[in-house]
């Protein structure tokens, strides 16, 4: 009886300390894109895989962003005058793949090469001014994802005005990236934000499931509308509210439509999109704000996309679609 | 079979044990997170290196190589000025809770609080 | 497990009392939400281990616990779970055990103090896997909650073993 005893108790406290090994915690924050990159993550070797995460958003914004000078998207934006078709980085293909598919199924409402457009508007000053119709139309010339093509590591551009931003899907992109690498590494509870894109892998340590609040529209930052509860999946939001400035009193948003070249005016304040493909999630809920929810929603049941979506409208009233997970 | 009773006198004695021990806990969490403001560290991260972590309980104000400079006060935390074209950093106001950040985009300027206070039950927000 | 494994009775009702504590945590899987602070359960197996402690010692409790806890934890939870449940139990056990022999403490006093204890042992636990919890401030209330439950175990303890007592004679 007596060694059963202390056999059992042998055995109690090696699962203990086990577990408490198993667990450990290594969060970090950065800044890559243009955004504020936080990971949390949990596991054995918590700060080797979180080393890795940084690593990838380095090297990923080396390869994706269309502003960094040293980038190796800038170059193929800023490819001279005759080269129409650049050799590109296994990374850039794909993700420029994905972003002409988006473009594709969203009959151009989601354009990779607005980025002539966009750069016309600029939301980072003190004072903000509105491009001139001229300009805009000018700008509207260059935005056509019909005239790029991908065929293998090879971008070709029908067109040397042709520029590509990958801006719409690029978080979506690098967060799928590193949800790749921390599975790979066999991670089993991660949170990744990624400038308000929110992955995680697996649940919390605790095995239950990860919560995530989405920002109420044009309230204070950290004002919650809704939560959802998720496992393995993301959340991710698009809105009118993320960066705007008002002219008189008019409010012109970052959402720009290419159709028109002016801020999408869809009767949306913000689309948030859940689900387990975070390159469709990010893409999505840019697309919901160009296109409306009733739009949305038909494209999703034509794609057959499983997505659950929450459109809050500009009256801030929030729907579930098809209901909340 | 060992004998036993429903109540007997002693057992106020264990609650009263329990409840001063739950006290004495409420007691030390409160003084723990009076005592440096509402969280205890300040994480701040320029370049994408940590730069430094501060005690929010000590008032000080710091400029950092970027020109940004914050200002710890009374468990509060806020930019004070920045070089950057749009200031949203400085027009962000004060955090104080754990996991409330102020960001300088241009600059590469994250100001966190990493530790200490009782923070969101939220594990993350989607904006 | 030696000579007093021999007798059948004890056997079987350990085995009942083992498959009463498995039902319990099902029981409790069932309830779909706790209000307010996660970590805080019924406890309804705990009648269970106080009418064992009761019946037997502190050994049987403890081996009725183990099981209950690994077959409840791989059919509802994971090995997070499994281990904030044992070192809850483990120190619940031992508290009770000991306020037991001393003879001056009744049913309710005991539980709670088990309830309680429970509830120290899940936080060394969460400490160790989670350091950045407020520590003190979810022990506090852990242990208050603890005594609530361990009171009400107690006292259903009580009835129960009121009416073994007379079954045995």
């Amino acid at each position: 009886m007596k060694k059963t005893f202390i056999l059992t108790s042998i055995i109690l406290l090696c699962l203990l300390q086990g577990c408490g090994e198993g667990a450990k915690e290594a969060s970090g924050s950065g800044i890559y894109f243009d955004t504020v990159i936080d990971i949390k993550v949990y596991g054995d070797d918590a700060d080797r895989m979180l080393s890795g995460c940084f690593d990838i958003c380095k090297s990923m914004e080396k390869t994706l962003s269309a502003h960094d000078e040293e980038s190796e998207l800038y170059k193929v934006n800023h490819r001279s005058e005759g080269e129409t078709s650049v050799e590109i980085s296994e990374d850039l293909a794909e993700c420029i793949s994905e972003g002409l598919y988006y473009s594709e199924v969203s009959d151009g409402v989601f354009d990779i090469t607005i980025l002539p457009l966009s750069g016309l508007w600029d939301f980072n000053t003190e004072e903000p001014e509105v491009p001139s119709d001229a300009e805009i139309s000018d700008a509207l010339k260059k935005v056509d994802h019909r005239r790029v093509h991908l065929n293998g590591n090879t971008v070709s551009f029908d067109d040397p005005d042709i520029q590509i931003d990958l801006g719409g899907i690029a978080k979506g992109f690098v967060s799928a990236k590193l949800k790749e690498y921390l599975k790979s590494e066999g991670c089993s509870s991660a949170i990744i934000n990624l400038g308000g894109n929110v992955s995680t892998v697996g649940s919390r340590p605790d095995g239950s499931e990860w919560v995530v609040g989405i920002q109420e529209p044009y309230a204070g930052r950290g004002t919650v509308f809704d939560t959802v509860k998720v496992r393995d999946g993301c959340v991710v939001s698009s809105g009118t509210y993320e960066r705007y400035f008002t002219v008189g009193d008019r409010r012109y948003h970052h959402i720009l439509d290419p159709k028109t070249g002016y801020p999408a005016d869809t009767g949306l304040f913000q689309a948030t999109v859940t689900g387990d493909d975070d390159t469709l999630c990010d893409a999505l809920s840019t697309i919901c704000v160009l296109l409306g929810s009733d739009a949305s929603k038909q494209l999703i049941e034509k794609e057959g996309w499983d997505v659950k979506i929450l459109f809050i409208d500009t009256d801030t009233t929030g729907t579930w679609y098809p209901q909340k997970p | 079979m060992r004998s036993f009773w429903l109540f007997k006198k002693p057992d106020i004695l264990l609650y009263l044990f329990w409840g001063l021990a739950a006290l004495g806990l409420f007691l030390f969490q409160a003084y723990s997170l009076h005592g440096g403001g509402r969280g205890t560290e300040l994480t701040v991260i320029c370049g994408n290196e940590t730069y430094g972590v501060y005690d929010l309980s000590e008032d000080q104000t710091i400029v950092l190589d970027t020109g940004n400079t914050f200002e710890i006060k009374n468990g509060e935390v806020r930019m004070v000025y920045a070089n950057c074209p749009d200031r949203t950093c400085v027009h962000s106001g004060s955090i104080s809770e754990e996991g409330e950040s102020i960001v300088c985009l241009p600059n590469h300027v994250i100001l966190k609080i990493t530790k200490g206070g009782i923070g969101s039950d939220l594990d993350a927000i989607s904006e | 497990m030696r000579q007093k494994g021999d007798d059948p009775n004890r056997l079987a009702i350990l085995a009942l009392l083992t498959a009463c504590a498995i039902i319990m945590g099902y029981v409790e899987a069932l309830i779909p939400a706790y209000p307010g602070i996660p970590g805080v359960k019924p406890g309804l197996c705990n009648i269970v281990i106080l009418v064992t402690l009761i019946m037997y010692s502190w050994k049987e409790a403890l081996l009725v616990s183990l099981v209950r806890i690994l077959a409840v934890g791989f059919m509802f939870g994971n090995v997070f779970s499994i281990s904030y449940s044992l070192a809850g139990s483990v120190l619940a056990i031992f508290i009770m055990a000991l306020l037991i022999k001393t003879r001056r403490f009744g049913l309710v006093g005991i539980s709670a103090s088990g309830g309680a204890m429970h509830g120290v042992g899940q936080m060394i636990v969460a400490h160790i896997v989670l350091p950045s919890l407020p520590f003190a401030g979810y022990s506090a209330m852990l242990i208050l909650a603890g005594i609530v439950t361990g009171s009400l175990v107690g006292l259903i303890s009580y009835e129960i073993l009121k009416r073994v007592r007379v079954q045995a004679g």
